[in-house]
């Protein structure tokens, strides 16, 4: 399918973003925390794969390469407009209503949501893609564009951060 | 917002974060007979691990792709095969050309900076012909999207993006374009 889309076939190519589309939406996503954002971010990044697809090496995955095409974009839109101290609720946030410990794990959840998008974007991207992709520390590392060492090191200080953006919620 | 090096956290026990961090991913480790008996060490670690299984909760969450996501890709994608390249002087001694993709970074680039654009994107492309394929001697057409900012009146955002568009591509590459502007969101959040 990469070796018709790279020939310029728009089907075959239209099949690859059906096929990888969630995934590199779901990246974004937690990288950016609100799904305008997200929406608008992994489909620069497709547009910059169909772009690339002649440098494309056959030897990484498709994923792989999607992934670092969709992290490093939306790493760069967070260096460039950082995070305000706090925004404004990405979802509608009002929990339905429901029983009081659902809410209560909507919010926790919500917590998380935003905790992530004020990390470092090392950190938060090293954590989506190991903990939420459950990419392995070698592809982690493949992606992100460093060592298995090092992305164990973010991964640790990731959740230290974490720890200390949530210990206030109990 | 972190004050102190993570390596130098400490808690008023004495336990180190780092290590307790460490301790909390590693399923082999088991607690110390200090952390055993301290409350502050149990209490860190039962969040870390709270953090743990929220995260594993996170990674369940079924995620929707937006439904406009393929279409939106796809009509980028066509719009820059379609535009491919444009021919912006021809001289007796030779055409200058330049890439529909050259002018999208532009477009976008001075874009942001127009007040109410939240977000903007640019697809030129060229005129169909009466078989539907671009037609080369027809002039281009660049499409904008854009998300809104609230409040700015949309009407008057759209001819601001009109004519700077319109004035960029002439100023830079000598073309006379028609833009094309469809607003897609409005965003009403403060930035």
């Amino acid at each position: 399918m990469v070796a018709r889309a790279r020939t310029g076939d728009l089907a075959a190519f239209e099949i690859l973003v059906c096929r990888h589309g969630p995934a590199v939406y779901r990246v974004a996503l937690r990288l950016l925390g609100n799904a305008a954002d997200a929406e608008d971010a992994a489909q620069e990044a497709f547009v910059r794969a169909w772009r690339r697809l002649d440098t494309f090496r056959g030897d990484a995955a498709l994923t792989t390469w999607l992934y670092r095409i969709v992290t490093n974009h939306c790493l760069n839109l967070r260096r460039r407009r950082p995070p305000a101290t706090e925004r404004l609720p990405e979802t509608a946030v009002s929990p339905a209503p429901g029983p009081a410990r659902t809410v209560e794990a909507r919010l926790e959840l919500d917590a998380l949501r935003r905790a992530l998008t004020r990390l470092s974007a090392e950190q938060a991207a090293a954590l989506v893609l190991r903990e939420l992709e459950g990419c392995s520390y070698a592809q982690v590392a493949d992606i992100l564009g460093t060592t298995v060492p090092a992305v164990k090191g973010r991964l640790h200080r990731a959740r230290a951060e974490l720890y200390r953006m949530m210990r206030e919620w109990a | 917002m972190s004050g102190t090096a993570l390596r130098d956290e400490r808690l008023p026990c004495g336990a180190r974060l780092a290590e307790l961090v460490e301790q909390a991913t590693d399923d082999a480790a088991t607690d110390t007979a200090h952390q055993a008996g301290c409350l502050q060490c149990r209490a860190v670690l039962d969040r870390l691990r709270a953090i743990d299984g929220l995260l594993a909760r996170l990674a369940d969450e079924p995620v929707r792709l937006p439904d406009r996501l393929v279409r939106s890709v796809m009509r980028r994608v066509r719009g820059s095969v379609a535009a491919g390249w444009l021919t912006v002087a021809r001289t007796g001694r030779g055409a200058t050309i330049v890439s529909g993709q050259a002018l999208v970074a532009v477009i976008e680039w001075v874009g942001r900076d127009i007040p109410g654009t939240h977000h903007l994107r640019a697809t030129p492309r060229r005129a169909l012909d009466r078989r539907g394929r671009p037609d080369p001697d027809a002039p281009a057409v660049v499409d904008v999207d854009l998300v809104g900012q609230y409040p700015e009146p949309l009407p008057a955002v759209a001819a601001a993006v009109r004519y700077t568009v319109r004035e960029l591509l002439e100023d830079l590459a000598g073309l006379d374009v028609d833009v094309d502007v469809a607003v897609t969101d409005v965003n009403a959040r403060d930035e």
